[in-house]
This record gives structure tokens, C-alpha cells and sequence, in this order.
């Protein structure tokens, strides 16, 4: 059988145990910790500042499982972006999530309607610009943490990517962007 | 276009796409990639000592409107690797949407498609 998966974001509740985990349709970057699928909190543009999303931890997770196996997942875009300005940001590692724990999620924070917190500030860690991974140089994640590292079962998930825009109000142009497209590579059997 | 997989053993007999890990590596002969109407894409010729290695490298794009990942395409990853006098050898067959292939003597890095696998299976060691 050929596995089936959809994209995931945990958001609300307290570090692991986020409040809700639905499938992330028509993704936003917002300045709020929601998914509402509306224009209420975009990122400001204010000059002289960087204004950030809130963070994102999404994860991919299984829908319809594999013949054997799962692994070996990497992540790319086509290295466009969202314009002049705009900085989408990955964590380079990936916090815990799996079936049966979401040990790695922190509750993202800051003030709704001005900026959320760096996602460094609040995971630690490091992070890179996801647009700029190509297929060219794909980014190696997210990883699994799931039994043997491998996803072979419905519901099974990756480890968190954390993601967050950051706006530059001195270069950022206003105004609604062109939808971008991720790829995800991994290898089935 | 869509491939299967096809275990060909010593007898001739052969095993069907199904369980990858209950091909008889003992007696594997030949592993053949198949299009829809079984005419053979790839066969790769086993001897004694070379190790089966075959993934399904799936390119999924994300569906915005119900956040499914979409497989757009599937490169069939087959090959065998092999101790040969204390060094690791590989050869390698990437049979493309499209149907064309390309052949390596080892994965590399710089491409997504050509990225080496991750942890190998035990019977593939």
C-alpha cells in the first residue's frame, strides 16, 4: 500500500502539550498563537524593526501506512521566497514529537498583533533560511524519533519543523504574497 | 508511469511487489523494475556477495487547501552494494518518472534524488 501523509501544526495549550493539531491547511504566518484561516493579525511592516510570526511546529504525519517503512525525509523549496524583506526561518534541529509524546513543543509566545518571539529566543538552537534549501541542497529532516526511526504505522509522525517569518519594516513591501510551494522527499518501501 | 518490483530467484522463480523484506536474498537472482504492462525497465543481475538496496523516493508536494502531501513523481532507487577486498562498492539505478534511468557507482549529496538512503535494513547489510 502506498503511504499517505498530511502536514501538521501543534499550536495553543503549554509546552508538550499543545492545545490543538490539525492538519495545516492554507498556512499562515500570523502574529498570533491561532490557525484561523483569515487576514486578523498578519506581521507588521515598521521601520527600523524586524517583526516576527509566531513560531510553527509542524511535523509531517501518516494517513495510510506503508508497505514496510517510511524514513529519510528532506525538505526543499524552489528558493524564490516570499520577496525583499522576508525571512522564512527553520530551526536547523528538529524538537521531539512523535505518536506518543510532543516532549519537544514549546508554547509559542509574544504580543498578538506586533511580533512573536524568535524562534531562537524560544527553542534555542540555531536556525537557516528555508528557502534557502534547493534541491540542489535539500535540508536533511525533519527527523523521526518514532520505534527504529522509521514511520510504518497510521498516525506515526516526523519530529517538529519549527518555522517563523521575520519582516524587515525598512525593505518588506505590504500586502498579500504569492503562496509558495515546499517539497517533501522521502523513501518508501 | 508506474513501476513494480519483481524478485527473481535461482529457480526462476519470482516474487511479486509485496513485502520487500520477505524477498530470499539466499536465492535472488535478478531484481527487475516492471512498467504497467510488465515489460521489464530495469533488471539488475545479482551474484554471490552483492547486497539488494531498493527504495521508493517519493517528491511530495504540499496541497494547500487540505494539507495533504501530493506524491507528484517516484524515483525507483535500485542496486546492490558489495565488499570488494575491504572497500564498500555500489552500483546504483535511478529509473525516473519518465522512464529514463541513470546509473552510479555511488550516491552523492549534492542532489535531492541522488541523496543516499538512510539507515539500511538489516537483511541489507
Amino acid at each position: 500500500m502506498v503511504a499517505t501523509f498530511t502536514l501538521n501544526v501543534d499550536y495553543g495549550g503549554t509546552d508538550a502539550a499543545p492545545g490543538s493539531s490539525p492538519t495545516w491547511t492554507n498556512l499562515r504566518f500570523r502574529t498570533d498563537d491561532l490557525n484561523t484561516q483569515d487576514l486578523t493579525n498578519p506581521v507588521p511592516i515598521v521601520a527600523g524593526l524586524v517583526k516576527y510570526s509566531y513560531a510553527r511546529a509542524v511535523y509531517v504525519k501518516c494517513s495510510a501506512a506503508p508497505d514496510t517503512q517510511v524514513d529519510n525525509f528532506k525538505t526543499y523549496t524552489d528558493g524564490g521566497g516570499f520577496g525583499t524583506g522576508i525571512v522564512t526561518s527553520y530551526r536547523t534541529t528538529f524538537p521531539t514529537k512523535n505518536s506518543g509524546s510532543s516532549s519537544g513543543y514549546i508554547a509559542a509566545t509574544g504580543t498578538p498583533g506586533d511580533t512573536g518571539t524568535e524562534l531562537v529566543s524560544l527553542y534555542g538552537g540555531a536556525k537557516a533560511d528555508l528557502f534557502g534549501k534547493t534541491s540542489g541542497s535539500p535540508l536533511t529532516g525533519p527527523t523521526i524519533s518514532e520505534a527504529g526511526s522509521i514511520i510504518n504505522d497510521i498516525g506515526e509522525t516526523t519530529n517538529y519543523l519549527i518555522l517563523q517569518c521575520a519582516v524587515n519594516g525598512d525593505t518588506a513591501a505590504p500586502g498579500l504574497k504569492t503562496a509558495e510551494t515546499i517539497t517533501f522527499q522521502y523513501d518508501e518501501i | 508511469m508506474q513501476f513494480t518490483w519483481r524478485a527473481v530467484y535461482s529457480d526462476g522463480t519470482w516474487l511479486d511487489e509485496g513485502k520487500y523484506p520477505e524477498i530470499d536474498r539466499t536465492r535472488l537472482s535478478e531484481f527487475l523494475l516492471l512498467d504497467s504492462e510488465k515489460h521489464v525497465r530495469v533488471r539488475m543481475h545479482f551474484f554471490p556477495g552483492q547486497k539488494l538496496i531498493y527504495r521508493k523516493r517519493r517528491l511530495g508536494k504540499l496541497a494547500p487547501a487540505t494539507g495533504e502531501i501530493i506524491v507528484v513523481g517516484t524515483i525507483h532507487v535500485c542496486g546492490f552494494h558489495e565488499n570488494r577486498d575491504g572497500t564498500n562498492v555500489q552500483m546504483l539505478s535511478f529509473l525516473f518518472p519518465d522512464g529514463h534511468i541513470e546509473l552510479m557507482d555511488r550516491f552523492r549529496a549534492d542532489k535531492a534524488n541522488f541523496e543516499p538512503f538512510g539507515e539500511l535494513m538489516e537483511a541489507e547489510r
